[in-house]
């Protein structure tokens, strides 16, 4: 419990409007992120990830909203910040980017336009001064020809090319926390190599923090400093990378690392974790991930599993080692 | 060179009519220098005379020359339909970009039911019901004077707003909800700067295409009302109201008369059609995309 805390998220609760009541999509998330530091945030499709990082730029889809928690971004709650206070931090401290990168760009506008726009919604310089940014944020992300490639538009990149402009954009106003939510999906392998290079690098030059999400493990394990494991909107498991991949506490992290393919692996059928997340709204009793668990026991079934710490590894089960 | 032109307007067709789109154009700007003849000089003695070496398109009953009258007649037509869809565009977008970028509210709600009202009752029964009402003969705004074509014309332009307001709000909408809006509400971009620089080019497209498709509303309109007698007021010559004077000689051999103007008309809205039809192609997303990467 420290105030060096860059970004600190305390029982965060999501919810959507299903016809007159709420229905929590996530259910008490913590989080932490120190300055600097990388964080990974692992889940399933629909476990909340995105969602939670939504919720912290308090920009959630409509219908959704959050219910109860806190958010405070260096020192300063984000709950209680107004509409303008939120538009200086997006995009300024904060910068986020996204799994399509071509959706995530205007189709209509050449880039030079839109990086200058970011740049001067958060700095006060000429559209002159604006477009030499540009075109230094291009070069550092490793576009070539940077200057004549502000005059290109979206459909003209390539997918590596349009996430690199995405991370320009994002960088723009030299945030110190980047939001990636699982940047490298949309992209092919040699690509999202060099995406997370690139991601690295910027965090290495410029010390952002990064907020990592993703649903693949391998990826996490080579960046992160730090783990967080989501299942059905809450944290099962959370603890340093080297120690939570070395002995995870948790039977679902368990089982998802055993699920990650390998090179030296025998053949045959793929591990895989039989069934499926429980839809919102039918969730089951005690732990949400109990009817998939292969050690579940009878009271897993019954009360929530209590948050069990060893050292700075947490884990949400009755079985985990305290 | 030729066939980058030619692409750019959507085809053959396209092209063609962008080429007698801009002979209008011309024809407009430069009526005075153009016409061979003042088109309101009478000539009694030379009534009716049929084409010929001096007067290519003929005489009419007072002697006016027929080419000059066409061409002048073609600027009022332009005049009038050019600057009721500038008004229409001005108002459709503003209004459809409103509605559809801030949705969900009593705003959309408020604006689209009133342009549904608006677009309800039909354009040229609304245009000649308001000349009917307000009378023809010049207009005297703040000492100035202007033509009866000037109720006509912004008329026009108001009734023409549903409709560009329509297609502006589908789009609108549809790309209000769009990723590329959600990220740059991340970057920290204020709403109403959104809505103008990221949400606003996206929705020009197909309102480029309606807005020239009105045009040629536009001068069948205006040549309806004049030819009533409710639009450009003799002795300035229009399309419609030629055609009116022309109904008196059709049975009595004076073609030239009704055939010139006539053919004005249906040329224009032949070419704004052509050229309406090439823009939707050039300016189809998809087709772009797939003539980019080939």
């Amino acid at each position: 419990m420290s105030d060096q805390d860059l970004l600190r998220v305390e029982g965060l609760h999501v919810g959507f409007r299903a016809g007159d009541q709420m229905r929590d999509v996530v259910r008490g998330v913590d989080l932490r992120i120190k300055p600097g530091e990388v964080v990974g945030l692992v889940g399933e499709s629909g476990s909340g990830k995105s969602i939670t990082a939504l919720a912290v730029m308090r920009l959630l889809p409509p219908g959704a909203a959050i219910t109860s928690g806190r958010v405070t971004f260096r020192g300063q709650d984000l709950m209680e910040a107004n509409n303008a206070e939120m538009n200086r931090l997006r995009g300024g401290a904060i910068g986020m980017i996204f799994q399509d990168p071509l959706t995530a760009l205007n189709p209509a506008l050449p880039i030079g336009r839109q990086l200058g726009d970011a740049i001067r919604a958060h700095q006060p310089v000429s559209w002159r001064q604006a477009q030499t940014r540009a075109e230094e944020l291009l070069a550092l992300v490793g576009i070539p020809f940077p200057k004549e490639r502000l005059r290109a538009y979206p459909h003209e990149l390539s997918g590596g090319m349009r996430q690199r402009v995405m991370i320009a954009l994002a960088v723009s106003s030299n945030p110190s926390l980047l939001i990636a939510d699982e940047p490298t999906t949309a992209l092919d392998v040699t690509v999202q190599a060099q995406v997370m290079e690139l991601i690295d690098r910027i965090r290495d030059e410029f010390g952002i923090a990064v907020l990592f999400i993703s649903h693949n493990l391998e990826l996490v394990a080579e960046i992160a400093d730090r783990v967080t494991v989501m299942y059905a909107g809450r944290v099962v498991e959370s603890g340093g990378v080297e120690t939570l991949f070395a002995s995870p506490n948790h039977p679902y992290t368990r089982q998802l690392i055993r699920c990650v393919p390998r090179l030296d692996g025998g053949r045959g059928a793929m591990p895989t974790i039989p069934g499926l997340p429980p839809r919102v709204g039918a969730l089951p009793m005690g732990c949400p991930f109990a009817p998939r668990c292969e050690v579940a026991e009878a009271r897993c079934s019954a009360e929530d599993p209590p948050m069990r710490w060893r050292g700075e590894q947490m884990a949400a089960c009755f079985l985990a080692a305290s | 060179m030729m066939a980058r032109v030619i692409s750019a307007c959507g085809g053959t067709g396209g092209f063609i009519g962008a080429c007698l789109m801009a002979m209008l154009i011309v024809d407009a700007l430069a009526a005075p220098w153009i016409a061979p003849f003042d088109p309101l000089k009478v000539d009694m003695l030379n009534a009716l005379s049929p084409p010929d070496a001096v007067h290519w398109f003929g005489t009419d009953q007072n002697g006016r020359d027929v080419l000059s009258r066409v061409i002048w007649g073609g600027r009022a037509s332009l005049e009038v339909s050019a600057l009721a869809v500038l008004i229409g565009v001005c108002g459709g977008v503003s209004l459809g970009l409103l509605a559809g970028f801030f949705s969900g509210g009593w705003l959309e709600q408020s604006l689209m039911r009133i342009l549904d009202a608006m677009a309800s009752i039909p354009l040229l029964i609304w245009a000649i019901a308001l000349v009917g009402i307000l009378g023809v003969g010049s207009v005297h705004i703040a000492g100035f004077s202007f033509g009866n074509e000037v109720k006509l014309l912004a008329l026009l332009g108001v009734l023409y707003v549903p409709t560009l307001a329509r297609i502006t709000y589908t789009t609108a909408l549809g790309e209000a909800g769009a990723n590329y809006v959600a990220a740059r509400r991340l970057q920290g971009v204020s709403g109403v700067r959104i809505m103008l620089s990221d949400v606003l080019p996206n929705c020009l497209s197909p309102v480029i295409v309606q807005a020239t498709l009105l045009l040629a509303i536009g001068i069948v309109i205006e040549a309806s009302v004049s030819f009533v007698g409710l639009g450009v007021q003799p002795p300035w010559p229009s399309w419609g109201n030629m055609l009116a004077d022309a109904r008196n000689y059709l049975f009595s051999g004076e073609w030239w008369l009704s055939v010139f103007p006539g053919a004005c008309i249906s040329l224009s809205v032949v070419a704004i059609n052509l050229l309406g039809d090439g823009l939707r192609d050039a300016l189809d997303p998809r087709h772009s995309a797939s003539a980019l990467t080939a």
